[in-house]
């Protein structure tokens, strides 16, 4: 085989495995962003032991979300977008469980969510996300003006991306009072509880 | 225009387009090797541009209260790096190179990619991709851009089928969503290829009229060096024509004096001796003419043989210290190293720049005298050896230096004036250094003298004996060529055929030989020479020496040589020429003449040559028995020092009469060429004249394209007659 020849096969094989392992990493990287967490197995009516208040005659929106989760503050902005939108039907209320909400350069704190969300109640704690059965943080419970549920699920399209999504749109539909398309959604984001503590959870 | 103009023009032309493409090429390779270099840098920035974005945004996956690192800063880290030090490692090793540049397109578009997915798509990620395609156009390829392009559509593509939020941020896409990408970025390529092609016919135009400036300058440049060579060439004939008229005048006017009859016998001998010596200057400002001529058309040629250099370097200073006397100088000769006994080099040419050396030392010098030191350096390839002619002279200024090896030229023309010349001995002295493997240089200083360093390869001198001392050389130095004039006292007793055209020269030349006591027959031609030749040798009368002048009409005399040659005369043919350079020796030695003799022909150097052919026949004679019953020995074989090197030779003859039959079976010319030019330069060192004249003129033929078989097997023939001693099988 002639040298030039032999040196463009090298090079193309060089080329080749090196872009195939660029495709490969993005690829990789990409399946990982599209997994989703576990799914709420959410109360189909507003648990009477819970705390948090519900107003007859307005939609109760709940987030429950990892302070620390970089996936939470695409959750929060996407819920200021909605919010926004249906203000006038529409109670929300931020559980932060998991990690103290401390204040964190990092992290969502309980300040950061009421700068995005003023009129919305923030809790912290892990006792309603056990009274609601929610493991994954970004998990989003909508409640109808009767106090049933009307939607389950993430309102992201993917671990910490922000933008247009089946949750997103169905909560929307919520908010302004039509009916969801789905009801449900996947979940994207850190898990709120340790294996030992979900454990304990579902005892 | 004329057709010789309008060549030209093309060739200008073509030349002109040739270096523009250089130029234009020169300019790219910069431009591409700068880029490389600075996207090199913001490759690696973008690395740690991605790390310092992932560590910030995502440093860590949660798990309640645990973490873990977060996947995108293992991708900033690994991906970025993988996208990164490829393309940089390229820009480094290989910058300027096609690869170079598409690596470096593909890895800023893999950046792009990376970015887009670290950001979760966000829009605004997107214009990366823009601004990539924008600073790739830097390197002004469009291919570069079509490459990054293909990346990106691609990627979009792929990508986007398999995991769209990760490059449009959403779950669900349009199939087609990808194809608006494509059309922006199609739309921003066809601005940037045109601004890239738009910037390539510009370089391409600077490039052009820069090479037509150059050629401009070139011209300009040529026809000065023209106007300032014809200026020196025009200098140099009115010289030279003084040189000339100068001993013409002399050479008319004795002449007209000898036709006087009042001239006195006394003033008779005076004249003729003022018309030699006059005659003498003319020939060496003939010769020197000729040389340079020869040099500068490369037909010189020089022998490879081995000699002397002591024997070489004593003749030059007997030669020279009569005249160095005539003006009060001493001529010494020093051994600065040990001097090998013989060299591998061209003897005639070796004494020709030392004599000219020699001679203008001893010109130029009014006081004190002249040396010449000899030095040997012994090489792993071969040695050198190197001549030092210091003399107390005149010396020279450092620009005289510098214009001293230009051919026409000396030192300056007052030089001319005092000491006359034709301004070619010291340019025909340093192409000939150059063509013995060495060089010539001058150190002088005005007023103090001039050191002349001629520096000669010597060939390999493993085993060759050394001498420490110049009288130890001197005591073993053996005349070059024993004078057959002195031994016979200047007679000569045998017939002589002449074969000469020229009446003046065939009066002149039976002239001498009649008054050295030879009977001469004169013929007009090469065919008349064969007819009287062959026709005596088969009388039994044969003459003992034909003197043939090689340029005759009808037949010359390479013609009737090899005639008479090839019918078996074995009788001395001595070539008589009006070509006096090497290449004509070798060539009148390879028609089958066994000695050489140069118009015009002095009287000693024809009766000699006469004499030594008479000479070496009756010895071939007396050898004919040995011949005759099958054995060619060495003129050493009654040496018994020499036994075994001339053994050695000997069977390495052997060897190669078998790698010539071969090569000749094969048709390959070129290894018969060259194994003939082996055993014509060593045979003659070791004894056997008959093989080199054999070999010379194989080699000859093999250069050219007629037959050689003939010449081959004769080769061959004597090579296996060949002994080491009398009576050996």
């Amino acid at each position: 085989m002639k040298t030039a020849t032999r040196r463009l096969l090298l090079t193309g094989i060089a080329a080749t495995l090196w872009l195939g392992a660029v495709v490969g990493g993005l690829g990789l990287a990409s399946a990982y962003e599209a997994r989703a967490g576990i799914s709420a197995d959410a109360p189909r009516a507003w648990p009477p032991r819970t705390r948090i208040a519900r107003r007859e005659g307005r939609v109760t929106v709940l987030l429950f979300a990892h302070p620390l989760c970089p996936c939470t503050r695409a959750s929060v902005r996407e819920l200021q977008r909605i919010a926004a939108r249906g203000r006038d039907r529409v109670d929300i209320t931020v559980v932060l469980a998991g990690a103290p909400a401390e204040p964190s350069a990092l992290g969502v704190d309980e300040l950061v969510v009421r700068r995005l969300l003023p009129t919305a109640t923030v809790l912290v704690g892990e006792d309603e996300a056990r009274t609601f059965s929610v493991r994954t943080s970004g998990q989003v419970l909508a409640y109808d003006e009767r106090g049933a549920l009307a939607f389950a699920g993430g309102i992201t399209p993917g671990r910490g991306h922000e933008g247009p999504s089946v949750g997103g749109d169905d909560l929307l539909r919520i908010a302004l009072g039509e009916s969801p398309s789905r009801g449900h959604a996947r979940v994207f984001g850190c898990a709120l509880a340790g294996p030992r503590a979900r454990s304990a959870q579902e005892h | 225009m004329t057709v010789a103009e309008a060549t030209s023009s093309a060739i200008d032309s073509v030349t002109t387009r040739a270096r523009a493409i250089e130029l234009r090429d020169e300019h790219e390779q910069a431009l591409f090797r700068t880029n490389d270099h600075r996207f090199a840098g913001l490759l690696v920035a973008q690395w740690f541009i991605a790390m310092v974005v992932a560590c910030v945004a995502t440093p860590r996956a949660w798990v309640g209260l645990s973490s873990e690192v977060h996947s995108h800063v293992l991708l900033a880290f690994l991906l970025g790096g993988w996208l990164a030090v490829p393309p940089v490692w390229l820009a480094v090793a290989s910058p300027g190179s096609a690869t170079t540049r598409f690596a470096i397109a593909a890895g800023q578009m893999g950046f792009g990619a990376l970015l887009i997915h670290l950001s979760g798509g966000r829009i605004e990620t997107h214009f990366h991709v823009f601004g990539s395609l924008a600073i790739l156009a830097c390197y002004r390829d469009y291919r570069v851009i079509l490459v990054a392009t293909l990346l990106v559509v691609v990627d979009h593509v792929v990508r986007g089928a398999m995991f769209p939020e990760s490059i449009y941020g959403v779950a669900t896409v349009e199939p087609s969503r990808w194809v608006e990408h494509a059309m922006w970025v199609a739309f921003e390529d066809l601005f940037l290829i045109a601004t890239c092609l738009r910037a390539q016919r510009e370089m391409w135009g600077i490039a052009e009229r820069h090479a037509k400036l150059e050629a401009h300058r070139e011209v300009e440049r040529d026809m000065s060096e023209a106007r300032e060579a014809n200026r020196v060439k025009s200098e140099f004939i009115a010289n030279m024509s003084h040189e000339i008229r100068t001993p013409m005048t002399a050479i008319l006017g004795y002449a007209d004096l000898l036709l006087d009859a009042k001239t006195t016998a006394e003033e008779r001998r005076t004249h003729i001796q003022t018309i030699r010596r006059n005659g003498d200057h003319l020939l060496s400002i003939l010769n020197d003419v000729l040389d340079i001529s020869k040099i500068e058309a490369g037909r010189m040629t020089l022998e490879a043989v081995s000699c002397s250099p002591s024997a070489i370097i004593g003749d030059v200073a007997s030669t020279m210290r009569v005249r160095a006397k005539e003006k009060g100088l001493s001529l010494d000769v020093q051994y600065a190293t040990a001097i090998p006994e013989t060299i591998e080099s061209d003897p005639t040419r070796l004494r020709q720049v030392l004599v000219n050396l020699v001679s203008n030392a001893v010109k130029f010098t009014g006081r004190g005298g002249v040396r010449i030191v000899v030095r040997c350096q012994e090489l792993s390839a071969g040695g050198t050896l190197t001549f030092e002619i210091v003399d107390t002279g005149i010396g020279m200024s450092d620009s005289q230096m510098t214009r001293v090896f230009e051919p026409f030229v000396q030192a300056d023309s007052s030089t001319t004036r005092n000491f006359g010349g034709t301004g070619l001995g010291l340019a025909i002295c340093r192409r000939l250094s150059l063509m013995l493997g060495g060089d010539l240089v001058v150190e002088s200083q005005p007023g103090r003298g001039s050191t002349f360093r001629l520096t000669i390869r010597t060939g390999m001198l493993a085993g060759v004996r050394m001498f420490e001392r110049w009288e130890e050389a001197g005591d073993s130095i053996q005349p070059p060529e024993a004078n057959p004039e002195e031994q016979s006292h200047g007679r000569l007793d045998c017939h002589v055929l002449l074969a000469e055209d020229g009446p003046d020269n065939q009066l002149l030349v039976a002239t001498h030989l009649r008054r050295a006591g030879a009977r001469v027959t004169i013929v007009e031609n090469g065919r008349l020479a064969l007819e009287r030749a062959t026709a005596s040798w088969r009388g039994g009368v044969p003459f003992d020496v034909i003197l043939m002048d090689m340029q005759m009409p009808e037949m010359d005399g390479y013609e009737a040589t090899r005639a008479l040659r090839a019918c078996g005369y074995d009788w001395p043919i001595v070539a008589l020429t009006a070509h006096a350079m090497a290449g004509d020796r070798l060539k009148c030695l390879a028609a089958g003449c066994c000695g050489y003799l140069t118009k015009p022909v002095s009287r000693q150097g024809l009766i000699a040559a006469v004499a030594a052919a008479v000479q070496k026949k009756g010895a071939s004679a007396s050898a004919s028995g040995d011949r005759e019953s099958g054995g060619i020995f060495s003129e050493m074989a009654d040496d018994p020092e020499m036994k075994d090197i001339v053994g050695m030779f000997v069977e390495s003859l052997a060897r190669n009469s078998v790698a010539l039959e071969a090569a000749l079976g094969d048709g390959d010319r070129d290894t018969v060429k060259r194994l003939a030019h082996q055993i014509k330069g060593a045979a003659g060192g070791y004894g056997f004249p008959s093989i080199t004249v054999a070999a010379a003129r194989l080699e000859v033929l093999a250069k050219g394209q007629g037959p050689i078989d003939e010449a081959v097997r004769e080769l061959c023939a004597m090579c296996r007659k060949v002994r080491v001693v009398r009576g050996a099988a």
